[in-house]
């Protein structure tokens, strides 16, 4: 049992390390751990004699030809260098792809009314009489408590189309309805607005007639009913 | 279309170097090849195969020679280079032989072996084996110190190590190696 104590040790030993003096006591007394010793050193010396033999390896004469003929030769395209240009330019391509494709079944963005619409948030004025004429229902439903609209997911509103807003003067916004759909139908083309008579003189607009502004939500459902 | 020009024309992989460094890869080349092919052999144990070897490694070499020009540089990183791409080979070819049918590969196995016994003995064979077996740093420690007959200190310039930390490898190698050779 013992000798078990000793096994790692007389590797140590074998491969070169000094042998303490507890070592070589044992070493003294134990024929078998001598032996031990002796056939692992043995078994190095063969593998020394065997890496040795490395030593004795010469490549073929005309490897540096062969080297030198390599590195100044052009070498034929690396295949693995094309693929890499080729994938990249392929997976470019496809994200161009992709992504049009991504914006296109966003849909349009929002026409001009809704640009009209983010102005007036911006330019906001305390609202004056009279009071803005209520040009869809949705209006009255926004207006009510948070706690009484029914609860949608932040996903649903992301995804639910944004309700146009625009600034419509007291009075005008039946026309205005009128208007957009007429737009809808595509009766209205850009040129057919073209009608106001540009040769006359322009006037400055005194700030009494211009009736004040409100915002109101524009529902489109209502818009096309109002057909 | 200018892509394809470009590399009909070898612009992917060669390098044209001014006249003084190409004459000091000259020197290298002189110098080193049959480092290279050594530890190369090392890890294959087929001399054509070692010799692609040494070739591939000093076309790498060539590329970035600017970088590695000082002769000591140059030596680590071509053992450095030879012996990775020697293991990546014999991993490659290990790769396919196991993919391809197992009976094959038992044969060929079994061929080499015959070959290896007849003309080195069991023992050189499990010799062969035991150092394939060793951990890659204390593999290639041991590989160079035969390489550069057991100078240490070349070993450490040679793998840019201190001689402590590749005596202590080399220690480690050795015990294990008799460990699995006894």
């Amino acid at each position: 049992m013992s000798c078990e104590r000793y096994r790692d040790v007389l590797s140590d030993v074998a491969a070169g390390a000094a042998a303490l003096a507890g070592v070589e006591a044992h070493l003294a007394s134990c024929a078998g751990c001598r032996a031990e010793l002796a056939a692992l050193r043995q078994a190095l010396a063969v593998a020394d004699d065997e890496l040795s033999r490395l030593l004795l390896a010469e490549p073929s004469p005309d490897l540096a030809a062969r080297i030198r003929s390599a590195v100044a030769e052009p070498a034929e395209a690396e295949p693995g260098w094309h693929l890499g240009w080729g994938f990249m330019v392929t997976a470019a391509v496809a994200a161009v792809v992709v992504a049009t494709v991504f914006v296109a079944q966003r849909g349009p963005r929002p026409g001009p009314l809704a640009t009209v619409a983010d102005r007036a948030r911006v330019h906001e004025t305390p609202r004056a009489t009279p009071a803005p004429e209520t040009v869809a229902p949705e209006t009255a439903r926004s207006s009510q408590p948070v706690e009484s609209q029914p609860r949608v997911s932040s996903r649903a509103r992301a995804q639910r189309p944004r309700e146009p807003e625009i600034l419509v003067p007291a009075g005008e916004a039946e026309s205005l309805l009128r208007f957009a759909a007429s737009l809808r139908r595509r009766s209205v083309t850009p040129d057919s607005l073209l009608v106001a008579d540009l040769s006359a003189p322009l006037t400055e607009p005194t700030v009494g007639e211009i009736p004040p502004l409100a915002i109101v939500p524009l529902d489109p459902t209502e818009s096309s009913g109002a057909e | 279309m200018v892509l394809d020009g470009a590399m009909a024309a070898g612009w992917a992989r060669t390098v044209s170097l001014d006249p003084a460094l190409e004459s000091e890869f000259e020197a290298r080349l002189s110098d080193s090849s049959t480092l290279a092919f050594r530890v190369a052999l090392s890890v294959l144990r087929r001399r054509e195969d070692a010799e692609d070897v040494a070739q591939e490694a000093f076309l790498r070499a060539h590329r970035s020679f600017a970088s590695i020009r000082d002769r000591d540089r140059f030596r680590a990183w071509l053992v450095r280079t030879s012996f990775r791409i020697a293991l990546d080979r014999i991993r490659g070819e290990k790769r396919r032989a196991r993919r391809e049918d197992a009976v094959a590969m038992e044969a060929r196995v079994h061929e080499d072996s015959a070959e290896d016994y007849a003309a080195r003995g069991e023992l050189r064979a499990r010799v062969a084996e035991a150092v394939a077996a060793l951990p890659e740093k204390l593999r290639l420690v041991t590989v160079l110190v035969a390489i550069e007959e057991q100078d240490v200190a070349s070993v450490a310039r040679l793998l840019e190590l201190p001689e402590g930390t590749v005596k202590s490898r080399l220690h480690r190698a050795r015990k294990e190696l008799a460990k699995r050779l006894r």
